[in-house]
């Protein structure tokens, strides 16, 4: 009897290299876009939703470690506490690995709530270091990227799904 | 045995709780040595000449449709400006013929009473290309950096009045910390009566507070508040803010006293950052 069964569907290992480095960069491109100052607390987490996405798809390749270093590109780029958006990333897509399995075959609709929970976990891991480091301030307003994010969740799937090529074949 | 070779006891490595626990203490690290000590500065400058050349290739579209749409101004606006430009000109020049007066009055006065010449100004104009998502950053990048002679320390104004601080320089590009960040002060007069005090900031987008003024202080709502220079960084007399909220509650032992700030970010893209910073050290 071997000591290690494959279980359910067998994850797609194809390779997608260079895919998920450009869907990451541009992401990332997003999030320096120029924003109204009053509309910047609105501004959606392209990156961490472009990271989700790779993170349920395409989970060989994108995991915790690259989660962290995506972070911290974004903590460079912000201009924020070194490590503080690091860390926000790694907990978040270690939230994501519990349901990996069951997203993957979820439609875009169904991982909606999921991905509001992880965006929600991000959110919270980052006012709680920079609540450590010692600042405090309009933390209810800062939340409100979430549903923005939420929002962003369906057109981001679609396009990278475009790109990421055929659709699964579907589980009855 | 041969048949179990590949069968390790981790055939995954280590397992996800493991990995976050080794990246959990790494971010704990990495936190405590940018906020304590300071000493990733260079990773910081090398990173911002990465994200700075990024930024300016998105922004790009957006600069060039600006540039358009500026090109295709209607005439007619263009004559109404240029009119008023004239007449604005006019005013501004016989002030300045007033502050030249002035100016020469005070040279006077100044050498007779052997103070300290004030030294003339120099500034450099800069264009706001980043601010970050964070709220707890009140902070602005702009496109001018060591390269073009920005120090740390210098004050960053704008048409209406002071902004913040410089204070982080990288070779292309710097980083301002508004005064309404909450861990910016700034030593102001009133403008009326002349008393000194500090202004902190409080985080949110145009407000700040006076602290540490006894109850009996003579201040009004709309009162001038204007920057003292005794910290040797910010130049003396540039408007700060002006006062909107006055309460002398006997039950605390200070004036709560609100103000909002006069120069803001959100209302265009460009500043003028004076160089007055006398050292190049971090400051806040």
């Amino acid at each position: 009897m071997p000591m290690i069964a494959p279980k359910g569907v067998a994850i797609s290992t194809r390779q997608h290299g260079w895919l998920i480095a450009t869907s990451l960069l541009i992401a990332l491109a997003c999030n320096l876009l120029p924003w109204q100052v009053d509309l910047l607390w609105l501004r959606p987490d392209f990156l961490l939703l472009v990271t989700l996405y790779w993170a349920i798809y395409q989970p060989n390749d994108i995991g915790i470690g690259s989660a962290w270093w995506l972070g911290l590109m974004e903590d460079m780029a912000d201009g924020a506490h070194l490590g503080q958006h690091a860390l926000a990333y790694a907990v978040a897509v270690y939230a994501i690995t519990f349901f990996q399995r069951r997203l993957y075959n979820f439609p875009p609709w169904q991982q909606i709530l999921p991905i509001m929970a992880t965006l929600l976990i991000e959110q919270l891991m980052t006012v709680v270091i920079a609540t450590f480091v010692g600042d405090s301030r309009q933390v209810l307003l800062y939340f409100s990227a979430v549903l923005t994010g939420t929002l962003c969740w369906i057109p981001i799937w679609y396009l990278l799904r475009i790109q990421h090529g055929p659709a699964r074949p579907r589980q009855q | 045995m041969a048949t179990h070779s590949h069968q390790d006891l981790f055939p995954h490595g280590l397992s996800a709780g493991a990995k976050l626990l080794v990246y959990l203490l790494l971010s704990i690290v990495l936190i405590t040595i940018d906020a304590r000590f300071r000493v990733l500065k260079p990773v910081r400058a090398a990173a911002s000449i990465a994200v700075f050349s990024l930024q300016e290739t998105v922004q790009k579209p957006w600069l060039i449709w600006r540039k358009m749409d500026a090109f295709f101004t209607r005439q007619s606006q263009l004559l109404h400006d240029n009119q008023n430009l004239h007449q604005q000109s006019v005013l501004w020049h016989l002030s300045q013929q007033r502050v030249n007066h002035l100016e020469q009055e005070n040279q006077r006065l100044r050498a007779l009473l052997a103070l300290q010449q004030q030294h003339t100004l120099q500034s450099h104009a800069a264009e706001i290309i980043g601010v970050p998502r964070d709220p707890y950053e009140r902070k602005i990048t702009v496109d001018q950096g060591s390269q073009q002679g920005i120090q740390a320390g210098s004050a960053v104004i704008d048409e209406a009045g002071l902004i913040g601080q410089v204070t982080r320089v990288y070779p292309l590009t710097s980083e301002i910390t508004l005064m309404t960040d909450k861990d910016q002060s700034v030593p102001i007069q009133i403008n009326r009566t002349g008393e000194r005090a500090i202004l902190f900031g409080d985080g949110s987008n145009h407000g700040a507070t006076l602290r540490y003024l006894p109850n009996n202080t003579d201040i009004r709502v709309g009162d001038l508040l204007v920057t003292s220079g005794l910290d040797g960084f910010y130049p003396a007399g540039l408007p700060v803010a002006t006062v909107t909220h006055v309460d002398f509650a006997s039950n605390r032992a200070f004036a709560l006293v609100v103000c909002q700030t006069l120069g803001a970010v959100d209302r265009n893209r460009h500043v003028l950052i004076l160089n007055t910073a006398k050292n190049s050290g971090h400051t806040h």
